[in-house]
């Protein structure tokens, strides 16, 4: 995996009508003592985007989101949000954030939580749209110390949305949910997304990038390492992988037209091939006996292992 | 829900700022709420001063000094400043270092709130909660018989009040720099040996001689010995220039501290 060749592939940049940047990030570092946390990292994200800053746990997404909001400088690099500086009141005012580990007091009640929130911007939804948009309609006199953790994500959700932001940060939002209201969340992150807001969210969870994003940053390490289109990041993984068993070399293997990589495990040769239909032509033609050999299509999820180098069990 | 275009995107200062008035009525009323319905609180900082002042100084409030001063408005003086000490320190204090630690305090630097308003809102409840443990401790007291008029009442709740006020920043400053799991215990051990320290509980002058002669060292012994000097008609300034001091010498720290831990400038 070529991650260089990734970096600064940005399509959508190179259409005449450019939209208005909402988030312009060039050459950000973030240094804590000898840590690198983030090391020169470009991002625009359009209005109307909805971006997914995917990566593994300690890759530097919520550093990227607090220098984004403003709650931490950046080392070196330049911010604009909304065209303003990150932070500042005017970009506050248009902005709304759900952040990992955050609190609400146990004993305030979800509709005086809101309505603390909403008191903050100049903006604001009304109170009864921000508790149908976070699910939470019914379980508004409730105090917060007695809902359960996802309708806690949803009332952060809800504060988030409370000002009726231009921009919508999101940090790990379905962190603690099981399956089914993680589902639901979804949905209603998409809802929001309908009304041309621009959103962007980080996750470590692939199905969650793909499910909600137009467009994906993988992160690792601090640094970006491919920026596209989920379908683009699909294409530009090993893409399609043909598993052969027989009496071939990866050697003469790797010389087929059609071949861009092979890896030899035990006897099993792994091909990443641009078109299998070739390669299965040219295997069978070779007249040999071929012991095994199976097609497999490689999704998002082996793209990404491609691009973080991560195991299944790391994350 | 209905889709709401967006306003002019990456064009900054579209918005009016929000109405502060209104953000500071809502932090009060946020933060009276969130203080009054916890039940250690009440009954740590506003119920056990008066509990404590039944016990121990309801007794002797016939008593007489020397001098011929009536020593009943004295206790009561000094239990008042006691409670009053207890909300600087939990209200202040323990509940800004348990948001700190819950991520509330990170939460609301994201949105327009001001940290000068989200502050204020805490020195407002912690004024409104000083307020009844005073209206508490005037209607115990007067049911024991201290014979304090009405006039001299308002003095002393005017004079424990500001006293609190300059003592507040020694509250933030816990807040702050306090890790938030050891918030309650260093208020606690604040609390109890200060305001024994400082003659709240027994007159300073009946406190044993090593303690007597840390006393005056004390910023909190000054603050008691001020609403006392409303009583006994004696000297305040003393006590005010000690209360004056601390309070800008704790503020410029609270404030260094508060821009250390924002990491940015004080908006």
């Amino acid at each position: 995996m070529n991650a260089t060749a990734l970096r600064g592939d940005r399509p959508d940049t190179d259409q005449a009508s450019v939209p208005p940047a909402v988030v312009e990030l060039h050459g950000v570092g973030k240094r804590y003592g000898a840590i690198e946390a983030l090391s020169d990292v470009d991002l625009r994200v359009n209005a109307g985007d909805v971006v997914a800053i995917l990566g593994p746990n300690g890759a530097g997404k919520t550093t990227a989101i607090s220098i984004m909001l403003g709650l931490r400088p950046p080392s070196s690099g330049h911010v604009r949000i909304l065209g303003g500086e990150a932070g500042s009141h005017a970009v506050r005012s248009r902005v709304g954030a759900m952040l990992q580990e955050s609190g609400v007091p146990a004993t305030l009640k979800v509709n005086e939580v809101v309505d603390l929130f909403r008191s903050y911007y100049p903006v604001a939804l009304p109170r009864d749209m921000v508790l149908a948009a976070a699910g939470l309609a019914d379980a508004s006199s409730k105090r917060v110390g007695s809902l359960s953790a996802g309708q806690k994500q949803r009332l952060y959700f809800g504060i988030a949305i409370s000002g009726d932001p231009d921009l919508l940060f999101l940090d790990e939002p379905t962190t603690g949910m099981d399956v089914e209201s993680r589902h639901r969340f979804w949905e209603q992150i998409r809802s929001f997304a309908t009304s041309g807001k621009t959103i962007l969210f980080s996750t470590h969870i692939l199905e969650e990038a793909d499910a909600l994003a137009n467009r994906i940053v993988v992160i690792d390490r601090g640094r970006i390492v491919a920026s596209g289109t989920p379908a683009q990041l699909k294409g530009r993984s090993m893409g399609t992988q043909i598993r052969l068993r027989g009496p071939f070399t990866a050697e003469e293997v790797a010389a087929w037209p059609g071949v861009r990589q092979v890896t030899a495990t035990g006897a099993v040769l792994v091909l990443g091939v641009d078109d299998a239909t070739n390669v299965m032509r040219r295997i069978f033609a070779d007249g040999r006996t071929v012991d095994e050999v199976s097609i497999e299509e490689a999704g998002l999820e082996s793209a990404f292992l491609g691009m973080t180098r991560v195991t299944e069990t790391d994350r | 829900m209905t889709p709401i275009a967006i306003p002019r995107a990456a064009t900054a200062g579209v918005r009016p700022s929000g109405w502060l008035g209104g953000m500071l009525l809502h932090q009060t009323r946020t933060e009276l709420l969130k203080l009054m319905r916890a039940p250690d609180f009440v009954a740590g900082a506003v119920l056990l001063p008066v509990v404590l002042f039944v016990l121990f100084g309801a007794r002797s409030l016939d008593e007489t000094l020397d001098n011929g001063v009536a020593l009943g408005p004295l206790i009561v003086a000094a239990f008042t400043t006691y409670g009053l000490l207890g909300i600087v320190l939990f209200t202040f204090g323990e509940s800004l270092a348990l948001e700190r630690g819950q991520g509330w305090l990170r939460l609301t630097r994201a949105t327009p709130l001001p940290g000068a308003i989200f502050l204020a809102g805490k020195l407002a409840a912690g004024v409104v909660i000083s307020t009844m443990v005073i209206i508490l401790m005037a209607a115990v007291s007067t049911g024991f018989g201290a014979g304090i008029d009405a006039a001299t009442w308002l003095r002393v709740s005017g004079v424990g009040l500001a006293g609190a006020l300059a003592l507040a920043p020694i509250g933030f400053l816990i807040g702050l720099l306090v890790r938030p799991t050891a918030a309650t215990a260093v208020c606690l051990l604040l609390y109890l040996p200060l305001s024994f320290a400082s003659g709240m509980w027994i007159p300073a002058n009946e406190l044993p001689q090593v303690v007597q002669s840390i006393a005056p060292f004390l910023p909190t012994y000054h603050f008691a010995e001020l609403a006392q000097s409303v009583l006994l008609k004696s000297s305040p300034w003393e006590h005010v220039a000690w209360l004056a001091g601390t309070f800008a010498i704790t503020g410029g720290m609270a404030m260094i501290a508060y821009r250390r831990m924002v990491g940015r400038q004080f908006a």
